[in-house]
């Protein structure tokens, strides 16, 4: 086990070698001068050398990618122009609105689509399974950013239940969270529930034609018993596969999401780093989130290791 | 079925009655058994034997309710266990005798374990379904069980993953499984097809040894007939879905009476030296769908007649005990060519 | 002589696009697929909004009307009007052209990148590792948050937006492709044109590619789908196609501010999106039951 985990560590090393080479070869494409960019149209020379001389735009490039990985090791990711604080604080500091959000939506998407996915594969061909899959199938298929709005006009315009955006930290008002985070986190789920449905139905109409699944049936187990101990444990590990793949869907729902209801998150930073062009801040935070993914990569290959025996003992 | 009912004064255990079983495909039904009626009693060891594609497996599955439905389903005849039909119970019911009265094992041990289990939580969880007792008492039974089949340092192995086991420790773990809730009947369908010849023997020897001990009834369905005559008492043979050959095993061998069965033990080692060379019999089995009209042996028959193509298939009962499905036998007559 | 063989070993091998557009059982067996029935009728219907949708609408996309502005559905306006007075529906339909032009520009560039990238891979071992690492690092990031960096980075504008998006499926793409080159390196009529004297070249063309053409255009379809997905959010967010433009994401975008006033202004682009992208999506579906059952649905 121990083994497995320090080979899965070693083998994330060059792709987030490779990772942070691409962050950085991302804002040598910058067309002309990114100071220029930075500064404004009404800026003067002596400003805009200024954030050359900040950003190492005059140094040759090989020793700003020097500069780049040292100042990695060091754990610094930059220093953002527009808000005036390290990049990695400014990270920090959202993390724990966007990370609430994301597990809200799990919570909400895991169990639902696994169900479905259940009910799906269970009554294949059926008009249930015709329903599901469509609905799975709207989920893929509905932009967030829409829903989150059509989503607003409904509960919070029409109906009044639910703020139409902002947030309530978890500590302060725990009530005022949920009510913040709710339509948020079921936008976040939407596309989530579509996609595991969909991998759920698969997996388990593979396995249900198994051996060992009429084996569970031969003992006199109940259908949910059979369906649930027997076919779905068994059918975890591409659907935990899946859930670590969701990842890249959470994280670009909640840039989306965020700007949608104005939430504070790491998502709204990025798109605040774009839209102001702040480059230090962008490069900060897309190596952030691409380290993230290497990371939960890493933990959903550990999970396999967990869910399943063949592959612990390997 | 008066046949089998009228030898006998004892109820059977098991029996079944004109079971037909067909599969739909879209737009069509195809048979896939029928007309089969047999009967098994306490203790008895029944092998029921046949090619692959036979209707074995399916009438094998049916004793449990099993069918791999929607699209496969009996459509005809009933299953009786203990007077009750298995065949129209109901769920509850029915995973009252899964298990507990009537118990399987697989062809495949290798796939017919929970991989992601310990074969003890495996053994556990059939015990916990049918018994009102303590896990822990359970786990001790199940370690009894594991020993009972014959596999060495017991505790220890109930904690092991099924891959951790070789393909015969697996058949004893599906057999210790099998009989956890001291079952009646145990249907073991090709349990060592996939398991090395020496190995086999081993197998079926520790299920006629159970057998003996517990007094359950054993159906083994094989392709083998070298291994019928070893350990059953009562021979079924079958062939494109219908049984075409019943005897007590002596009699079968003494005296085969289909041209199939002939054709059979042609293809098998000779047991005594009256059975003069190895013949096999010529062209495949048909599929089920593409069934021929009146004997589905017939086209392969090396003593086939016209009339065999338009003949009503029946069970002809020409010896006591001993009855055979062909046209040879309406009259009296005797089957044997040589 | 080695033109001679080669193509004696071409023939034992089936050729997906005579199969799928020949007058073989392609197409009716893709057509008895109620998925990919329904998904062909709705793209159908998309092209054709694209193409003669416009016609119907007395309207420019980009004529301001300040008399009419935030106009209701009716009879004069279809969808309704936006806050600048210009026709909704208008704007629907010649979005769906933006949508089906972005769509197409990087299905083609994601297809001619992702086949040659996926193939070299795959045939030329001294390659592999080094473009298969690469791969994987572009998808470290999640593929929109990528398309979103690349068009910050060079700028909004529609062929920035296309290279971005491109950008980030390539390496999917790849890693298909490379999959079945894999498998081909190692058949026998391949290893046979070989010793014929067939160059790499030839082998690439003749062999490997033909034999993942099923898969690709699976992909291919889905990547569609989440071009036009993409697009809108990449507008919306404001890097995708800059305002005037009347992009379904622009208008989603506009929209918002005027939820409560003018509730058409975000519903109708955002009902065009959803029936484009599930066209796709179920298009994609059909077609891989068909071309290549044994590909999941994967992001």
């Amino acid at each position: 086990m121990i083994g497995y985990i320090m080979r899965r560590l070693a083998a994330a090393v060059p792709v987030l070698l490779m990772v942070s080479l691409l962050a950085f070869l991302l804002m040598q494409i910058v067309p002309g001068d990114p100071a220029y960019a930075m500064a404004g149209s009404d800026a003067s020379v002596t400003e805009i050398e200024a954030i050359r001389h900040d950003l190492g735009l005059d140094r040759a490039w090989y020793l700003r990618l020097a500069d780049w990985y040292l100042a990695l090791l060091r754990g610094d990711l930059g220093h953002s122009y527009t808000l005036r604080a390290d990049v990695a604080d400014l990270i920090i500091e959202r993390i724990p609105v966007t990370l609430s959000i994301a597990l809200y939506s799990l919570l909400i998407a895991i169990p639902c689509s696994i169900a479905m996915g259940i009910v799906a594969a269970r009554f294949r061909g059926k008009l249930i399974d015709l329903g599901i899959m469509t609905t799975a199938l709207l989920g893929v298929s509905l932009p967030n950013f829409w829903i989150g709005i059509m989503g607003i006009l409904f509960f919070s315009v029409h109906l009044g239940w639910l703020p139409s955006g902002g947030y309530v930290p978890m500590g302060e008002d725990i009530g005022g969270w949920i009510r913040s985070m709710t339509l948020p986190a079921l936008v976040l789920g939407t596309m989530q529930i579509g996609l595991l449905t969909r991998i759920t139905r698969s997996e388990m109409l593979d396995i249900m034609h198994k051996d060992y699944v009429r084996t569970a049936r031969a003992k006199g187990g109940s259908e949910l018993r059979v369906l649930v101990r027997h076919a779905l444990r068994n059918a975890l590990v591409p659907i935990v596969t899946v859930i670590g793949l969701l990842f890249g869907m959470i994280v670009t729902g909640a840039v989306v999401v965020e700007q949608v209801f104005s939430i504070p998150g790491v998502g709204r930073l990025i798109v605040q780093a774009i839209l102001t062009r702040d480059y230090p801040l962008i490069q900060g935070t897309l190596l952030f989130v691409a380290g993230a993914f290497v990371l939960i990569n890493l933990l959903v290959d550990i999970s396999y290791a967990y869910l399943d025996p063949r592959i612990r003992q390997a | 079925m008066s046949a089998a009912a009228s030898t006998e004064t004892v109820a059977p255990l098991l029996s079944v009655e004109h079971l037909r079983i067909v599969a739909a495909a879209r737009r069509r039904e195809d048979l896939l058994v029928e007309d089969v009626s047999f009967a098994v009693h306490a203790g008895e060891f029944l092998g029921i034997v046949g090619e692959s594609g036979c209707g074995k497996s399916m009438t094998a599955l049916s004793m449990l309710g099993l069918l791999p439905g929607p699209n496969v389903r009996a459509s005809g005849g009933r299953v009786l266990f203990d007077g009750q039909d298995i065949l129209t119970m109901g769920g509850s019911s029915l995973r009252h005798l899964r298990g507990n009265d009537v118990a399987m094992i697989f062809q495949d041990p290798m796939s017919s374990l929970n991989p992601v289990q310990t074969i003890g939580e495996q053994i556990v969880e059939t015990i916990l379904l049918h018994e009102k007792i303590g896990r822990e008492r359970a786990w001790a039974r199940a370690v009894e069980l594991l020993a009972e089949v014959n596999i060495p340092a017991a505790a220890q192995r109930a904690r092991d993953y099924p891959h951790q086991l070789s393909g015969g420790m697996r058949q004893r773990v599906m057999i210790a499984m099998a009989i956890a809730c001291k079952p009646r009947l145990l249907i073991a369908d090709e349990p060592t097809t996939a398991l090395d010849v020496t190995i086999q023997a081993q197998i079926l020897e520790l299920l006629d040894r159970l057998r003996r001990e517990r007094g359950m009834a054993v159906i083994l369905i094989t392709h083998d007939l070298g291994v019928i005559a070893e350990y059953a008492d009562r021979v079924l043979v079958m062939y494109s879905g219908r049984i075409v050959e019943r005897a007590e095993v002596a009699s079968l061998f003494a005296q085969p009476l289909h041209p199939y069965t002939h054709g059979l033990l042609g293809s098998v080692p000779p047991l005594e030296e009256e059975v003069d060379e190895l013949v096999a019999i010529e062209g495949q089995p048909p599929s089920p769908g593409a069934w021929p009209s009146g004997c589905r042996f017939q086209p392969r028959c090396p003593q086939s007649r016209p009339e065999c193509a338009s003949w009503s298939v029946r069970l002809i009962e020409s010896e006591p005990d001993h009855a055979a499905a062909c046209i040879l036998h309406e009259h009296g007559e005797t089957s044997h060519a040589d | 002589m080695t033109n001679i063989s080669t193509t004696d070993h071409t023939d034992l091998q089936p050729a997906p696009w005579l199969a799928l557009f020949g007058e073989g059982a392609m197409s009716r067996r893709l057509f008895r697929s109620p998925t990919f029935a329904v998904g062909f009728s709705i793209v159908a219907l998309l092209v054709l909004a694209a193409t003669i949708g416009v016609w119907f609408s007395p309207y420019q996309p980009n004529s301001m009307d300040l008399t009419a502005r935030l106009a209701a559905p009716g009879p004069q306006h279809w969808f309704g009007t936006d806050n600048f007075g210009r026709d909704i529906f208008t704007r629907v339909a010649v979005g769906s052209q933006m949508s089906l032009l972005v769509g197409l520009l990087v299905v083609v560039i994601t297809g001619i990148g992702g086949a040659l990238l996926g193939a070299l891979a795959g045939y030329v071992r001294a390659l592999d590792n080094i473009i298969m690492r690469v791969m994987d690092a572009f998808m470290a990031f999640p593929a929109m948050l990528l398309a979103i960096a690349i068009t910050a980075a060079l700028g909004p504008s529609l062929m920035n937006v296309v290279v971005a998006l491109a950008v980030s499926y390539i390496p999917r793409t790849a890693r298909i492709v490379r999959g079945t080159a894999l498998v081909v390196r190692e058949q026998q009529y391949v290893e046979a044109a070989l010793v014929a004297g067939a160059h790499t070249r030839r082998v690439l063309l003749v062999h490997v590619l033909p034999n993942c053409l099923g898969s690709l255009i699976v992909q291919l379809t889905f990547v569609f789908a989440y071009a036009v997905l993409a697009e809108a959010t990449l507008s919306y967010l404001g890097v995708g196609l800059p305002p005037p433009a009347p992009t379904w994401g622009n208008g989603i975008a506009s929209g918002r501010e005027y939820i409560v006033e003018a509730w058409w202004m975000s519903l109708f682009p955002g009902l065009a999106i959803t029936f484009a992208v599930l066209g796709f999506n179920l298009l994609g579906d059909g077609l891989r039951d068909v071309l290549d059952p044994h590909l999941r649905a994967e992001t």
